[in-house]
């Protein structure tokens, strides 16, 4: 079963060396509904990571609060799995106890556990690599393997901070569909960091677009493509306008504050 | 090595090969690399056999190769050196283990507590400056002509390499990595478990073939400066004695003793790491 994630007012503040406090996100407002597919959009620097890691229970918000179904979020859940930009594979391990890590650190494996891990492995096309170690697995093929352990303890909600962030544009590309479907047959709550207007418009079901300093949600917009979306929808007009739209909406974002700038 | 390395290695070969499309037997040949380094081997002794005949150097202090040789022989198997092999090879042993476990213990007692690596650290740097070896007369004044003075400097030496990679293990931690188990609700003794003893075991392994080639080195320069036995003292009386065949006969079995820690420390490491870094 998927659960919803809910944000009210959430803000952070960071405070620098120099002593200075910067406000990372100011009074996000936010609702995934269970089963949505919902990618936070925006530059660097506009708080979409830190926003990730407040829903993962790894930082705590300076204001507001985050709720995962009716509980408010004060450390990680059994429920969400997070997947990093970097694979984040642990290099001593074998593929395939990497993706049984989350096994490991909760106790034990079982059975029925490991053969869910192989059929992950499977789905994510590495099951001939599940006796290899990462460092013999090229950049898509990591990411793979993380994403295969972020689902093997069944998560509810996944959380993904640019996944796809590191890797060549055809590669992403590749990934991308590969994980569409891979979501459709195990339907989960995706929270998903990105800064590809592209990539979060063939993905999501909505798309909060943020902007910085401070760091909020500037707009949200429904993708209105059905599913399931193929590599087509790519070069669709359609795909296109809706690409546009939003750049639309960057440029806006950044005149206004030009304009806040400038004024006395 | 695994399959899949290998298979890597070999894909790797035949690309080249397919390259220029010429058969070079050394791009090919598993034995090429071991004929090689024999052809390096061979030349050598000939080079040196060359400069003895030539006498491009006085007899005295360049002896033939075949006089190294027969020293040598006479010494295993007259069997007048087994003792000092023997006594070497436990002073080596003892200041590795020695250096080990006290570089493990502080290493992570460094790691963990940052009021001892805070109150600690500029005399730890000082200590890891300071030329080491110099202090061998002071230690065999204070512990005497028997072995103590030769596993403490080798201990010391050894210390070093495997004290800072035990840090570095456990400090250098990526902190994507601490941020998953975090994600994955590991508590302290899990972070432990499966993530801050692996990596620290993967800075350590590279850090104990230099420990234990250093171990041999104090325990040779502690031998040096006063000792009755050991390979060390051998070299001293031969070289004393103008016995230079000897002398080299007895460094030809320091560099096997030398390789020998070498391999096996890789042997175990390759036991314990089957991935490549």
């Amino acid at each position: 079963m998927e659960k919803g994630v809910y944000l009210r007012g959430v803000s952070k503040k960071f405070v620098t060396r120099q002593q200075e406090t910067v406000d990372a996100l100011s009074a996000v407002d936010l609702a995934v509904e269970p089963g949505e597919f919902i990618s936070l959009l925006g530059p660097s620097g506009c708080g979409k990571s830190t926003l990730l890691k407040i829903v993962a229970g790894l930082l705590p918000p300076s204001g507001g609060s985050a709720w995962l179904d009716g509980h408010e979020i004060v450390e990680p859940s059994d429920s969400v799995s997070f997947v990093f930009q970097k694979p984040t594979l642990l290099r001593w391990r074998s593929i395939q106890d990497n993706v049984l890590l989350p096994l490991d650190v909760a106790g034990s494996r079982p059975k029925e556990a490991v053969e869910y891990a192989k059929e992950l492995l499977a789905l994510v096309k590495l099951s001939d690599f599940a006796n290899a170690y990462p460092s013999e697995l090229s950049g898509g093929m990591q990411q793979r393997a993380a994403i295969a352990r972020s689902l093997v303890s069944h998560p509810d909600v996944l959380l993904m901070d640019e996944p796809f962030g590191a890797l060549d544009e055809f590669t992403r590309e590749t990934l991308n569909e590969e994980f569409i479907e891979l979501w459709q047959r195990e339907p989960k709550t995706v929270l998903f960091v990105t800064h590809s207007i592209a990539e979060s418009v063939f993905m999501s079901d909505r798309i909060a677009v943020m902007g910085a300093r401070p760091g909020r949600i500037i707009d949200e917009i429904t993708v209105p493509f059905p599913r399931p979306r193929g590599a087509e929808l790519r070069k669709s007009k359609e795909f296109f306008d809706l690409v546009a739209r939003i750049r639309e909406t960057f440029d806006l974002a950044s005149e206004s504050s030009a304009r806040e700038v400038v004024a006395p | 090595m695994s399959l899949q390395q290998e298979e890597k290695v070999e894909t790797a070969a035949l690309g080249k090969v397919g390259a220029n499309q010429r058969n070079r037997w050394w791009a090919r040949s598993r034995w090429a690399p071991v004929v090689l380094a024999a052809a390096v081997l061979v030349l050598v002794v000939v080079v040196w056999q060359i400069a003895y005949a030539a006498r491009f150097a006085s007899r005295l202090v360049l002896p033939s190769p075949g006089n190294t040789v027969a020293s040598l022989g006479r010494g295993l198997f007259g069997g007048e050196w087994w003792p000092h092999i023997q006594v070497t090879l436990i002073e080596t042993l003892a200041a590795f283990a020695i250096g080990l476990v006290a570089a493990l213990v502080i290493g992570s007692l460094f790691a963990f507590l940052p009021l001892v690596r805070k109150t600690f650290y500029p005399y730890v740097i000082a200590i890891q400056t300071f030329p080491k070896i110099a202090i061998a007369p002071l230690l065999v004044t204070w512990l005497g002509y028997g072995l103590a003075p030769k596993i403490a400097i080798g201990a010391l030496l050894a210390f070093f390499p495997i004290f800072t990679n035990t840090v570095a293990g456990f400090t250098e931690v990526d902190k994507d990595e601490l941020d998953l188990m975090r994600s994955l609700r590991a508590g302290w003794r899990k972070q432990l478990r499966y993530l801050l003893v692996p990596n620290a075991v993967t800075y350590i392994f590279p850090a104990l073939n230099v420990a234990a080639v250093n171990a041999l080195l104090g325990v040779i320069v502690g031998e040096f400066v006063g000792a009755q036995e050991g390979l060390g003292y051998i070299i001293q009386q031969k070289a004393f004695l103008g016995d230079i065949a000897g002398v080299f006969a007895v460094l030809i079995i320091l560099a096997a003793i030398g390789l020998g820690l070498f391999f096996i420390v890789k042997f175990v490491e390759s036991r314990f790491t089957k991935f490549s870094r």
